[in-house]
């Protein structure tokens, strides 16, 4: 049986230049600022991933050094001292057996909360690397040593070794001209398992910089030498992406093993990925394994923004028994969704922003924007307002506007790209830990109306009631009866309003009465209420009436048991809120 | 009475948090999948968090306020329990310093922090610490003159001993209404505590399950919806002028007049109003 002959290499690229020597004052565990240099905590950090390799299977490792003096005499080489000076690439499974010294060293484990004095006990720290710095960083030479290594590496490596790391860690520019074509060779050189890996670290000279870490895109990168960097850096390959999410450190498709201005804390991150790029490399000297089938690293998805984080966690919990029951099986996955806007304010010519038709339009924009994002079924929205034209007649208008104008019915799909406009603002999240942050956000806008005098509701609902039963008889068997969204300022008289609301009635959606919610935003100062199943809160007849009106909250009884705000009684009413469970039966039922 | 006096060691400044244990506090806050009372919690600890690094010096913490925070609730029998929330080894005391504070937590927790991503867009979790000195409870009512009461006697004492400084702000943090009889009474004794500087500052936050637009520092009482919210304006201080500026400055839409108070607040609205209602008594405001 024939024995592993390399399963991989990984290189250390160490500058040793002067500039290795600033003290970047990060905060560390005892609560202060470090008062190292950046040589030495470099160091420190790659030692400790030597010792922890040392314990684990055995492949090829080399630490090279670069630095010139003065006067421009160049230093390249392997840095090993101690018993194992002289070698180029080290079996990590020689190097517990062989450091350059064993030192005693002090761990601080800070105090709760970074706090009062951190407690301090003894480890013992082997050293294998231990920089003496010089002036200038010959990186050219530096990159073409590694290529010969590589090269002379790749002679003796066997069949299908590893896929090669060179990780570089370096404190500026290069000291012997433009590195970029040294670089690309070394980039380009051919191996068994494609072209070699490269990260870069770029320290921070001080700690006030700032870090980018992983970039996708150099556009985020200041002009210069972090761009430089980026063309020098490979992109990570999927599973230490993965490994990066794994530690919770926000990664993108396509970033770049690259570090600017780096931290030592994203160093020693850094660093760790060569346990995960080389974690199922068989040891050295083993015998050859069979062949095992590469399974890909499943990518966790990000959530879009943090509203559809919370909106998929409730869904997530959510784990309901079936469809309600009454979905007839072998539905149609369809369903209608009708917003009826009322535009009537007091006094339309005040020039006042702040009223309720204005209110009514953003709760009905956002809505439509949740409605596009639907990702099961087919869910058609049509847009309805009804309001007082200059000549005291009832104006009501029955179709989009913009891209979609003409369109009575429109799908999720259209209605994507069907905005009038989108308008971009910022809103402030909570960051989950008592802080806030800004977030940019979209908007895009349906429904961009001015407000009227008041007008009779009948022809709107007639309008309603004549697109419902259009898409009634054209989707019989659909899972859900059409929902009408009644929204308003709920100054209409009680009589009137349930004439017209009576016209929804007659409609045939396979034995199933259409739903007709109210979303209420009063003029006058009124207490917000949702999903109410009295209406004993409502503070005068016409709010009282909208209630009565108001059907069933679909899904209640599902709902009540996970939200404290609905309960097997709650009506589909909301006023001054956000009807937030308005798409819950719709996602329930086209799922 | 000016509301002018600078923050230091010898004229420190007292706040005093009072937080609604009722059993209501059970109900998710709008906006938000989380409980109200581990909402509330969270901006508590992160409040107290901040308030620390932001009095810490080359030296130390410096010791430069008092910081109390109470909770209030009823046990089975109704009888109001009022008693200090700080845990770990806190626990029990009514006012401590903010080096107490600093070096106390009752424990560190992991957490998750949300950071917006540039390019994406995306919201990315980042892990993070947290240090924690209350935990979340909810149980029975919300005996809430009976708290006033007591922070009335707490204060008494305080400004005895501290008769130069600015003012204690008392902050009130409720999801419903007083169960043991009108509190606008103890609230307007609370209020007629004073220092040289000015009288005690009561600022009252109510929270809401409901997702519905905030009242932010109202001007009248005639655009609340209810009469809870009334209750809570009128049991609130109006923003001496200090405050006022700031939080116009800030870029909040004052009308003069205006109280410290939050009605139908979610998570970002409770923020703001921690970090709002304090800021005029922390280390360097007034500069």
């Amino acid at each position: 049986m024939s024995t592993v002959q390399s399963p991989g290499c990984v290189i250390f690229l160490m500058d040793e230049s002067a500039a290795m020597g600033a003290v970047m004052g990060d905060v560390v565990t005892d609560g202060k600022a470090s008062t190292k240099s950046n040589a030495e905590r470099v160091a420190t950090a790659l030692n400790s991933l030597l010792a922890q390799l040392s314990s684990g299977p055995s492949f090829d490792v080399a630490v090279v050094g670069y630095q010139a003096d003065g006067a421009g005499q160049v230093n390249v080489g392997c840095r090993w001292q101690g018993p194992l000076a002289g070698r180029e690439f080290v079996p990590t499974g020689e190097l517990a057996a062989s450091p350059l010294r064993v030192e005693t060293r002090t761990r601080k484990i800070p105090a709760a909360g970074g706090f009062g004095t951190a407690r301090e006990e003894p480890v013992s720290f082997p050293v294998w690397y231990a920089p003496a710095l010089g002036v200038k960083a010959p990186q050219i030479a530096a990159f073409n040593y590694c290529r010969e290594l590589l090269t002379n590496w790749l002679a003796d490596a066997g069949p299908g070794p590893g896929l090669p790391l060179v990780l570089h860690v370096s404190s500026g520019g290069s000291g012997d001209g433009n590195p970029q074509m040294a670089i690309d060779k070394l980039m380009r050189l051919a191996t068994p398992s494609g072209q070699p890996l490269l990260f870069q670290a770029h320290l921070a000279a001080r700690a006030a910089l700032v870090t980018s870490v992983y970039p996708s895109n150099q556009m985020y990168l200041t002009l210069g030498s972090a761009r430089d960097l980026f063309r020098r850096a490979s992109q990570l390959p999927p599973d230490l992406a993965a490994a990066l999410k794994e530690a919770k450190v926000p990664v993108n498709v396509a970033a770049r093993g690259l570090l600017y201005n780096a931290k030592i804390a994203d160093l020693i991150r850094m660093l760790g990925l060569v346990k995960a790029h080389v974690k199922d490399w068989p040891s050295k000297g083993a015998p050859v394994p069979a062949p095992a089938a590469e399974e890909a690293a499943p990518l966790a998805a990000a959530p879009a923004d943090a509203a559809a984080t919370v909106a998929e966690a409730g869904l997530a919990t959510a784990t309901i028994p079936a469809a309600p029951a009454d979905v007839p099986a072998g539905a149609e996955k369809a369903a209608l969704v009708v917003l009826l806007l009322d535009r009537s304010i007091d006094d339309p010519f005040s020039g006042c922003m702040d009223h309720p038709c204005a209110k009514l339009q953003e709760h009905a924009n956002d809505l439509l924007k949740q409605v596009s994002k639907l990702k099961d079924g087919v869910v058609e929205s049509a847009i309805i307002s009804y309001g007082q034209d200059g000549s005291g007649q009832v104006e009501v208008r029955d179709t989009f506007e913009g891209p979609l104008a003409g369109q009575s019915t429109v799908r999720q799909a259209e209605l994507a790209d069907g905005a009038v406009r989108v308008d971009e603002y910022t809103e402030e999240v909570s960051n989950g830990i008592g802080g806030l942050i800004s977030m940019t956000r979209k908007k895009p806008i349906y429904f961009d109306l001015e407000p009227t005098t008041a007008a009779a509701s009948a022809p709107g609902f007639a309008a309603a009631a004549r697109i419902a039963s259009q898409w009634c008889s054209a989707h019989p068997a659909a899972a859900l009866a059409p929902i009408v969204l009644h929204l308003t300022r709920g100054r209409l008289d009680p009589a009137e309003v349930e004439q017209a609301a009576a016209q929804l009635q007659s409609i045939q959606a396979g034995g199933r009465p259409v739903t007709l919610y109210h979303l209420v935003v009063t003029e006058s100062p009124h207490k917000s209420l949702a999903y109410a199943e009295s209406d004993s809160d409502l503070e005068d007849a016409a709010l009282k009436k909208l209630w009565e009106l108001s059907s069933p909250l679909l899904g209640r009884e599902r709902l009540a048991a996970e939200k404290p705000s609905v309960t097997p009684g709650s009506r589909g009413i909301v006023i001054n809120g956000k009807f937030d469970l308005f798409l819950e039966e719709i996602k329930q039922a086209l799922a | 009475m000016s509301y002018t006096q600078e923050i230091s060691r010898e004229r420190k400044a007292c706040f005093l948090f009072l937080l609604d244990q009722s059993f209501s506090m059970e109900e998710p806050l709008g906006n938000s999948s989380r409980r109200k009372c581990d909402e509330l919690v969270t901006a508590i600890n992160a409040w107290l968090q901040n308030m620390t690094i932001r009095a810490s010096g080359d030296t130390g913490i410096k010791d430069w306020m008092d910081i109390g925070v109470l909770g209030y609730r009823t046990d089975q029998q109704a009888t109001p329990v009022i008693e200090s929330v700080l845990q770990g080894p806190l626990a029990g005391k009514t006012l401590v310093s903010i080096t107490e504070i600093g070096s106390n937590p009752a424990r560190i927790d992991q957490v998750t922090s949300y950071l917006p991503d540039e390019e994406t867009g995306e919201m990315i979790e980042m892990p993070a610490e947290m240090p924690v000195w209350v935990d979340p409870r909810c149980e029975g009512g919300t005996p809430m003159c009976h708290i006033l009461h007591h922070s009335y006697e707490i204060l008494e004492q305080w400004i005895n001993d501290h008769r130069a400084s600015f003012p204690p702000i008392v902050i009130n943090i409720t999801d419903g209404e007083s169960q043991d009889g009108d509190p606008i009474p103890y609230a307007d004794a609370v209020k007629d505590l004073a220092t040289e500087d000015g009288n005690v500052l009561l600022f009252n936050c109510h929270l809401s399950m409901t997702a519905a637009d905030p009242f932010m520092f109202p001007s009248s009482d005639e655009v609340l919806p209810d009469d809870l919210a009334r209750v809570l304006f009128k049991m609130s201080s109006t923003l001496p002028e200090t405050i006022f500026k700031r939080a116009v400055a800030e870029g909040l839409e004052l009308q003069s007049g205006a109280r410290g108070m939050a009605f139908n607040a979610d998570m970002v609205a409770l923020i703001k109003f921690l970090d709002m209602g304090t800021r005029a008594a922390t280390p360097g405001a007034l500069r």
